[in-house]
């Protein structure tokens, strides 16, 4: 008993039980609404205290403030052991010794059951880490000392909610608290579970643990409850021993009227013919069934089994929300084939599910939303919604069913838990299904809302619905079932007539005491069975003359000698994703072949220097002699181009040179297209198109790119030195990598900004691209488009007479073809020239087709087709 | 009391049948790995200088990749990670540049604290959900790193600064390899041994739950985020000391790779599990995958295809079936 502690039941002189908490004049406002109204209420000692009440009658308000999680109003006090409680926050009552276990499971999931226990008091070893064996073996002895059988080691994920349930108590119990809140601790739990859970409650309290019970279920409070206290609208009613109430004057006490409670059903003499047949059904889930079932029309048959009974399982299956894995399900006399829910929908069979939190309703929509959701279809025409209807339909069903709601477009959160059942129910009604399939249809509801669901059941199969009850709570089935049919370990074990269940209720007259002999019937029935279950005029980078690539030509000796090497080339792009890039490396291994120069590696580095560096890395691995590389980034990809260099491979750049790389020491040659050319030739296509007048603006590349950087540059020297007339208003740099997406971007804003913008320049196809997209969405048809390199796109706006009216190619088929015969100097050792240029070839609709083909070497049959279209049009 | 029990505990052989999906991660990668070792033995795979650019080329994501274990187990999220990265580099240089290199790495570290306290109050006091705060973030740093540099390049010229950052080796060994190791074995025993650890899984597992067990669970989002972005910063002075400068765009983008790298590695999206050494494995895995694929000679559009449908393939075997 290390950390359990270690109380007898502590009694005071004069025999009375000492008090563990005192709560006087106890008050809670929500804005004007009175939640709780000057309550008084004393838990002692060894002793199970229940309260009861209705929805709204303060229960959960008194609770929240006994853990700290509402603040009540000034003159409230609560004493803990005799202790005034000055701060209201969780952190604080649970100091008190104040331990609550919520409705909700309060455990962490993906922890383990120990791990939770000592939750912010983990058990440290001498290195001040987290000790969880240590704990796992404290935990151990603390289920052990209670009976427990949990493997502390599991994830709680893992628990059954019963188990679940009793690892919350036993984090609770674990401070050493003076009082246990129990709010609706047997909701999720089995009957043996909570058997198991009342032996545990009452030991505790035999340890002199005070127990705040709270439960809607009656045979609950009457079984383990020492006093209780009723609350009804926020007051307090009374408070008494158990044994002074009856069921129904405690039913009386807490809804505050005289009510008949649960009826005895009327007899039915004659059945209606089969809806649902069950024959042999079994699932792919374990516990696997073998189940014959018959629901009749306007009968109600209640399916009583443990939790693991195949009590689910078996309605799931019904539902189409499991496969059938044997047997047959006959509707009507007829066998369906149920696959989907949707399926056993349309066979008119409407589940209502367990959770209703997660499966039954949306919570952040309104009570109609939720109600029309099924039925959407049908309140709707050529998919709009029809709106009247949809709302006629929402209304009557919520009158129907006496759903209480502030107005349909209240959310369904805001609803107590009976009127949220209520509006599940009246989903499924709204398709008129034959057959309702509830799973614990009063889990969580209070006991007036709990008789008004069991009276719409009855009602439903008054009406000549079939309708099938699974139910942990045996009152519930005894009070809404024509017949019980009992499940074990997925059989039908027993099914339980009603005039069976009548024979055992004759022995009283007593509505309460014929209840609970016919519970006691069950309860047999089901324990018989109850098994255990387990679950850049360019100038070259470093400022060289360009050579002409017309005179970058090998020897047919060189070519042999080339040959005979059997060399490996690699080629590192920036990028890969545009037609330049990939014409280059067309060009490349053309060329690369004819050498008989194979080709290890082709990367990408996206733009992206750091990834270009790996790539450098990774192709090494490959012992290339040659590497062909576009530097994405000057400086900081130096170093890893140096690491290459010292290792004797011939490097040839294209457009880029690394900072610090001397050509004919560090690399062989950088080729590159005459960028500058391809400036000027874009800047005089444009004028050309605009007639030397009008505004315009540029979108560039931001980025310290030698090559794109010489186009821009020289573009703009060509207008400013050459066409006064044409005024640059604008310029927007684009990073990528999207840089269609930029483009697209930039030009949007440019034209919203300048309306009389007559051109925009683009620095390369890809970005052209986006402004032509912003252009069509602007409507701007006249807009004059240049750009640089011959792209799909481009190349077919310009065919089709649309705004891109000239671009200036880079020849870049060529371009990989001279770079890889330079490779062949460098493998050689021949001097090669430093920079070698390829010229501009200016494109516009008339040449588009020749261009096509000296830039790539390969016809665009589509763009030849559109350029005919073009020229009949 | 009762002789009878609430649930066995499973035999070893259905326990492993039951969590082999939990080591897919490891199964993955050395299934990869040999599959690697036999496709492209002649191919440089297994030459030690390859496997050890695998882990020069990983370092970076994995040491974002520890921190944003933790954020992903708190059930937040951190997209400003790449971007933050690329900061560091422009802040670093240039303090380099302007102060030396002590003041460049405080100037690195002071980054990363900026951006997390930010993100982090923005999350926790505002109640912005992280991923549009670090997504806003993601903008701003590099917004201001493009900036501050004018978007060019800033040259690191401090080999002290290099060497202990990323670009340099110990014998044979890279410091990458020593900053990934310094940071794996410090996030797997703060995550699994401490309770800062314990609580980062509580808030991501059941954030109404570690709550009401008195943890300060934003406190705990507030750390993670601030984590995050220091792990993002030095992550950025590795790449500015590999790359011997500093750009806004290095690290642009690395904020999938490392999500991906932690999913892969077990991490849940949805918080609340997780483990460094499979986010670890995870990272490198994804390292060696890329480097596979280049080795092979493989297309650029064919070593997409087939990285995402390894990865596919991974996490899918990975998923418990539903």
């Amino acid at each position: 008993m290390a950390v359990l502690g270690n109380r007898g039941v502590v009694m005071t002189a004069a025999g009375a039980p000492d008090v563990a908490v005192r709560m006087t004049g106890v008050s809670k406002s929500f804005g004007g609404n009175r939640a709780l109204d000057n309550v008084d209420l004393s838990f002692y000692k060894g002793q199970i205290h229940a309260l009861l009440g209705g929805n709204g009658a303060g229960k959960s308000t008194i609770l929240k403030i006994l853990n700290g999680v509402y603040t009540p109003d000034e003159g409230s006090k609560i004493e803990v052991g005799g202790v005034p409680l000055t701060e209201n926050t969780p952190e604080a009552a649970r100091k008190a010794g104040i331990a609550m276990i919520f409705q909700e499971m309060s455990l962490v999931p993906t922890l383990s059951v120990a791990q939770n226990i000592f939750l912010t008091r983990e058990l440290r070893d001498g290195l001040g880490l987290i000790d969880d064996r240590e704990a796992e073996r404290q935990a151990r002895v603390l289920f052990g000392e209670l009976g427990i059988d949990i493997d502390p080691s599991l994830l709680v994920s893992e628990l059954s909610a019963g188990q679940q349930q009793l690892t919350e108590i036993i984090k609770a119990m674990s401070q050493q608290p003076s009082i246990l809140i129990l709010d609706e601790p047997t909701t999720a739990l089995s009957s043996t579970e909570t058997d198991r859970l009342f032996e545990f409650v009452v030991r505790l309290k035999s340890k002199g643990v005070a127990i705040a019970y709270v439960s809607h279920r009656m045979d609950e409070i009457f079984k383990i409850a020492d006093v209780a206290t009723i609350l009804r609208d926020g007051k307090h009613v009374m408070t008494a021993p158990i044994g002074e109430f009856t069921l129904q004057s405690m039913i009386e006490y807490i809804v505050g009227r005289s009510t008949a409670g649960f009826q005895d059903l009327e007899h039915k003499a004659t059945l209606g013919e089969p809806l649902v047949e069950l024959r042999g059904v079994s699932g792919t889930r374990r516990p696997q069934n073998t189940v014959d079932l018959v629901v009749h029309r306007g009968e109600v048959v209640g399916v009583a089994g443990l939790l693991g009974s195949g009590r689910s399982s078996m309605a799931r299956v019904l539902c189409g929300i499991d496969p059938l894995a044997a047997g047959q399900i006959l509707i009507g006399g007829k066998p369906v084939s149920i696959k989907s829910p949707r399926d056993a929908i349309d066979h008119g069979i409407a589940l209502i599910p367990e959770d209703r939190r997660r499966q039954g309703f949306v919570a952040a929509h309104s009570v109609a939303e939720n109600i029309q959701l099924p039925v959407l279809d049908k309140l709707s025409k050529y998919s709009w919604m029809l709106t009247d209807k949809a709302r006629q339909h929402a209304d009557k069903l919520i009158k129907r069913l006496r759903v209480k709601t502030a107005s349909p477009d209240s959310p369904i959160s805001t609803l107590s838990g009976g009127n949220a059942q209520k509006v599940v129910i009246a989903k499924w009604l709204g398709n008129d299904p034959d057959v309702l399939v509830l799973d614990e249809p009063t889990a969580g509801i209070d006991i007036g809302s709990k008789g008004e669901i069991v009276a719409l059941i009855r009602e439903l199969a008054h009406q000549g619905k079939g309708i099938l009850i699974l139910s942990s709570e045996l009152a519930e089935l005894l009070a809404a079932s024509d017949r019980i049919v009992v499940m074990s370990n997925g059989q039908l074990v027993r099914d339980i007539p009603r005039s069976e269940l009548d024979a055992v209720m004759a022995a009283s007259i007593d509505p309460a005491e014929r209840l609970q002999l016919a519970e006691r019937y069950l309860q047999m029935a089901l324990q018989n069975r109850a098994q255990v279950y387990a679950k850049s005029h360019s100038v070259g980078p470093n400022g060289e003359a360009p050579a002409l690539a017309a005179n970058v030509q090998l020897s047919d000796a060189e070519f042999a000698a080339i040959k005979a090497m059997r060399a490996k080339a690699a080629i590192v792009m920036h990028y890969t994703g545009n037609a330049w890039s990939h014409a280059q490396v067309a060009g490349l291994k053309a060329q690369f072949n004819a050498m008989g120069i194979e080709v290890v590696a082709v990367t990408d580095a996206g733009f992206k220097a750091e990834q270009q560096i790996a790539d450098i890395e990774d192709v090494l691995s490959r012992d290339p002699q040659i590497i062909v590389s576009i530097p994405t980034d000057p400086v900081a990809t130096a170093g890893a181009y140096r690491k290459a260099a010292e290792r004797g491979v011939k490097l040839v750049y294209m457009d880029n040179v690394p900072k610090g790389h001397v050509a004919g020491r560090d690399y062989v040659s950088a080729v590159s297209s005459d960028n500058h050319a391809n400036g000027v030739t874009s800047a005089q296509l444009m004028a050309q198109a605009l007639g030397g007048q009008g505004e315009i603006a540029l979108v560039f590349h931001a980025a310290d790119f030698s090559v794109t950087h010489q186009r821009h540059e020289a573009f703009k020297k060509t207008m400013a030195e050459h066409h006064p007339g044409i005024r640059i208003v604008a310029e927007q740099g684009i990073t990528g990598p999207d840089f269609a997406g930029q483009g697209r971007q930039a030009a949007a804003a440019m034209l919203a900004a300048h309306p009389t913008l007559k051109g925009i320049w683009a620095v390369w196809d890809v970005p052209a691209e986006g402004v032509l997209a912003a252009a069509r969405a602007a409507g701007r048809t006249d807009l004059v488009v240049t750009t640089v390199d011959l792209g799909r796109a481009v190349a077919e706006d310009m065919a089709r007479d649309g705004n891109v009216k000239g671009v200036a190619a880079q020849r870049a088929y060529d371009h990989g073809q001279t770079e890889a015969l330079l490779a062949g100097y460098g493998l050689l050792d021949k001097p090669a020239p430093a920079y070698v240029a390829l010229p501009a070839l200016p494109v516009t609709k008339e040449n588009v087709l020749d261009a096509w083909q000296i830039v790539y070497r390969d016809s665009a049959p589509k763009l030849e087709q559109n350029t005919r279209q073009g020229d009949f049009s | 009391m009762s002789t009878s029990t609430l649930a066995a505990r499973p035999s070893p052989i259905k326990a492993l049948a039951a969590t082999w999906r939990q080591y897919v991660i490891y199964l993955g990668f050395v299934a990869i790995f040999v599959i690697f070792s036999f496709a492209l033995f002649d191919k440089g795979f297994l030459d030690p200088n390859n496997l050890l650019n695998i882990i020069r080329q990983t370092a970076m994501i994995a040491v974002m990749a520890v921190a944003m274990t933790f954020v992903l187990a708190a059930g937040e999220i951190d997209l400003s990670i790449g971007a933050v990265a690329g900061l560091t580099t422009v802040t670093t240089a240039m303090a380099i540049d302007a102060a030396g290199p002590f003041v460049g790495v405080c100037a690195g570290l002071a980054t990363g604290l900026a951006v997390g306290i930010f993100n982090g109050l923005l999350t926790t006091k505002i109640g912005i959900p992280s991923f549009l705060t670090t997504l806003a973030m993601l903008g701003i740093a590099k917004g201001v790193a493009m900036w501050v540099s004018g978007t060019a390049a800033i040259p690191i010229l401090a080999p002290t600064y290099s060497y202990i950052f990323g670009g340099g080796n110990i014998g044979p060994v890279p410091t990458l390899l020593v900053w990934m190791l310094l940071f794996g074995v410090a996030g797997h025993l703060v995550l699994r041994r401490t309770g800062f650890g314990r609580r980062v899984l509580a808030t991501g597992g059941n954030e109404t739950a570690a709550r009401y067990s008195g943890v300060d669970t934003r406190g705990v989002k507030m750390r993670v985020l601030i984590i995050s972005s220091m792990s993002a910063a030095v992550a950025g002075m590795l790449y500015a000391g590999r790359l011997q400068s500093g750009r806004f765009q290095l690290g642009e983008g690395d904020e999938l790779s490392v999500i991906a790298a932690a999913v892969l590695g077990g991490t849940s999206l949805f918080g609340g599990a997780g483990t460094v050494v499979g986010t670890i494995m995870g990272a490198l895995m994804i390292g060696m995958i890329n480097n596979g694929l280049i080795l092979m000679g493989l297309e650029f559009s064919q070593q997409l295809i087939a990285r995402g449908a390894i990865i596919i393939l991974a996490v899918a075997l990975s998923q418990q079936k539903r």
